[in-house]
């Protein structure tokens, strides 16, 4: 499988998620955690889906409304998220001591 | 209430969008528009709506460049899915290209520059509906009705020789009606020099316009034209010298010659043509420009320069007699017949008459100067004389502008034939399809075998038909704004390419190779494309999986 691009905005998806790893998170919800707009945040949550990192259901909510598509992280996903994130945290670490000298 | 038109927009954005949507990605259209009533605020409902519709038609474009590229997952006939319904695509596609074809119906210069290519197809196939004569001859019909006299003068300057006759009718109604216009029996006269009526016409309009050469030229002719019926019985040079005999025909030479000016009232012709021409919707450039030149003809030419030539013989004669005074006189008199008519600066015979005439009488000038030891004025009369030599053609050039120059008229008189040939092949092509199409859908689609090849035939000539629709109009609409220019406006700076691209369309291509080998090659390309895109079809219908049915996704709601 082709390596996922973790764009910025990707890592602002997969830190959201693994605030809260058991959660099952909203489109909508997401979008506003990490100030992404839909053309931005649906894309990702598409590839995160296809790689089987992500997954999705349909909820029913209250009546008239209709269901919501929601989202959580697979345990492997879980995993690749932690990994990534704890890489961009080693990465983000070391900037600073190589910008200052 | 602007809230709930910004939310409905909202809605049906989202609901386009995924309707256009591959069935791989339309659940995620239909997660972004379940969020949609979620979003606080009107314009960002919207904003969330656009962003998922741009989402959606991303994958719709992806899915149509790179079909098939998620399998597994279940087709159910997505307009743009490459492995549910391309026959659908192609059909929904091809509509799109043959409606953009049509819209270029509504064009002018499309209808327009498709009437005038269709001109030497007309001879080929037999379409008479495109000869001027039928609708010039209706024109007049309406004139007669309305009682117009400029109508009918327009018709008469332009009916073709066969109907002279008629010509002459009208000329005479239109003069009854306005007696200003009396200047048409000249323009009639010129053009059909063998009516009888001609007698009778000459002396009243050498009363009206005296001094104007044009009316001694018509009598010239039209006793030319008497000695031509007897002309298959002798020999050329007997038939000529009989002409150079004739008192009445050197009587009225003699005239043309003497005349102080060349009035040939093309210029009246034109003023009327500008208000003629809106009023009738009359916009056919072939038979405007080329039916209806009015001025020097043929025989008017070949009267000239015969007489001419006798005054310089007799120059000649004059000069071996030591009459240098009285041969100049005679050579001066060729000369000043070739100014008077340069004056009016007109194409065509004209242009050769003036150009041809003062060639020789300065060629003449020029070695009686010599004889008499006038070096200088020998070599002025040398200059005059290699600059209107009809041999060197520059004068043509210098005097009839360009703006795209001959070969690219011509280039572009082909092109238009081509692609008006390939609008007609097209059509017919799709219209055979359409009806197997619809025939088959009728039968209730039993047929699939022959379906596509019949859809592909119908993708490629809507897609034919929307490339040479654009090429008609795209290579017509210089000549329609020159046309637009000269008959509307009065401008006829730019005519000249105009006329030159109607003379070459009138004839089909092929007559000149080097000017037309470019038209050829893209002609060759263009043929080429059109089947391999055939071709590419053909292999892509039948090579498609076979959906029986639509599969239902239990995952979406």
């Amino acid at each position: 499988m082709k390596t996922l691009r973790l764009s910025p905005e990707t890592l602002a998806v997969l830190e959201s998620f693994v605030e809260h790893p058991t959660d099952w998170r909203y489109g909508y919800e997401l979008s506003r955690v990490t100030g992404l707009k839909s053309g931005t945040l649906y894309p990702i949550l598409m590839r995160l889906e296809m790689r089987k990192l992500l997954e999705a259901r349909w909820v029913a909510t209250e009546d008239g409304v209709p269901p919501r598509h929601t989202y959580r992280l697979t345990p492997n996903g879980l995993e690749f998220a932690r990994s990534k994130l704890a890489e961009r945290h080693t990465t983000w670490s070391r900037q600073p001591a190589l910008s200052k000298g | 209430m602007l809230e709930t038109h910004l939310r409905r927009a909202a809605t049906v954005l989202m609901k386009s969008a995924i309707r256009i949507a591959p069935p791989d990605a339309r659940e995620w259209g239909l997660a972004m528009r379940s969020e949609l009533i979620h979003v606080e605020g009107a314009w960002s409902g919207l904003m969330w709506a656009l962003g998922g519709a741009t989402v959606m038609a991303k994958h719709a474009l992806l899915s149509l460049i790179f079909p098939g590229r998620r399998p597994g997952i279940a087709p159910d006939g997505g307009l743009f899915a490459k492995n549910v319904s391309p026959r659908t695509a192609a059909l929904v596609a091809g509509g799109g290209f043959v409606l953009a074809g049509l819209l270029f119906f509504a064009a002018p210069p499309f209808r327009q520059g498709m009437r005038v290519s269709l001109e030497a197809w007309s001879v080929v196939f037999h379409l008479r509906g495109l000869n001027a004569q039928p609708r010039l001859a209706a024109l007049a019909k309406r004139a007669e009705m309305q009682h117009d006299p400029e109508g009918l003068v327009f018709v008469a300057a332009r009916l073709s020789p066969w109907e002279a006759r008629e010509s002459a009718r009208l000329a005479e109604e239109a003069v009854r009606l306005d007696p200003n216009l009396l200047w048409v029996h000249a323009v009639v006269a010129a053009r059909q020099p063998q009516l009888p009526e001609i007698r009778q016409w000459v002396p009243g309009l050498e009363r009206w316009d005296p001094q104007n050469a044009l009316f001694p030229l018509i009598k010239a002719t039209s006793i030319e034209m008497d000695h031509l019926k007897e002309a298959s019985k002798l020999p050329p040079e007997l038939w000529r010298s009989k002409l150079e005999e004739d008192r009445a025909w050197q009587s009225a030479m003699a005239a043309a010659f003497a005349s102080q000016r060349f009035d040939d009232y093309s210029d009246r012709l034109k003023e009327l043509d500008r208000r003629v021409v809106p009023r009738y919707g009359f916009n056919d450039p072939l038979a405007l420009l080329l039916g209806g030149e009015p001025g020097i003809t043929g025989y008017a030419y070949f009267d000239s320069q015969l007489y001419a030539k006798s005054l310089l013989r007799s120059g000649q004669t004059l000069e071996s007699r030591g009459d240098r005074k009285g041969a100049a006189e005679k050579y001066w008199a060729v000369a000043r017949f070739g100014q008077v008519i340069d004056s009016h600066r007109q194409p065509g015979f004209g242009l050769w008459a003036s150009t041809t005439l003062q060639a020789m009488a300065y060629k003449q000038l020029q070695a009686l100067s010599a004889k008499e030891g006038n070096h200088a004025e020998a070599a002025l009369f040398s200059y005059l004389a290699a600059k209107f030599d009809p041999a060197g053609r520059e004068q043509t050039s210098i005097r009839e502008e360009w703006v795209f120059g001959r070969e690219i008229s011509s280039r572009n008189a082909a092109v238009l034939q081509i692609s008006s040939l390939s609008v007609l092949i097209f059509s017919g092509f799709l219209v055979v399809a359409a009806s197997i199409l619809i025939a088959d859908r009728l039968r209730g689609g039993q047929s699939r075998r022959a379906r596509p090849g019949v859809t592909a035939i119908a993708f490629t000539s809507a897609v034919g038909l929307l490339v040479s629709s654009a090429t008609i109009y795209l290579t017509y609409r210089p000549y329609w704004y020159i046309f637009q220019g000269a008959i509307v406006k009065g401008h006829w700076s730019q005519a000249r390419d105009l006329l030159d691209f109607l003379m070459a369309i009138r004839f089909l291509p092929g007559y000149d190779l080097s000017v037309h080998l470019p038209v050829y090659f893209w002609a060759g390309v263009t043929l080429l494309g059109v089947t391999a895109l055939l071709f590419i079809l053909l292999r892509h219908f039948p090579g498609r999986p076979q959906v029986k049915k639509l599969q239902h996704n239990p995952r979406m709601p």
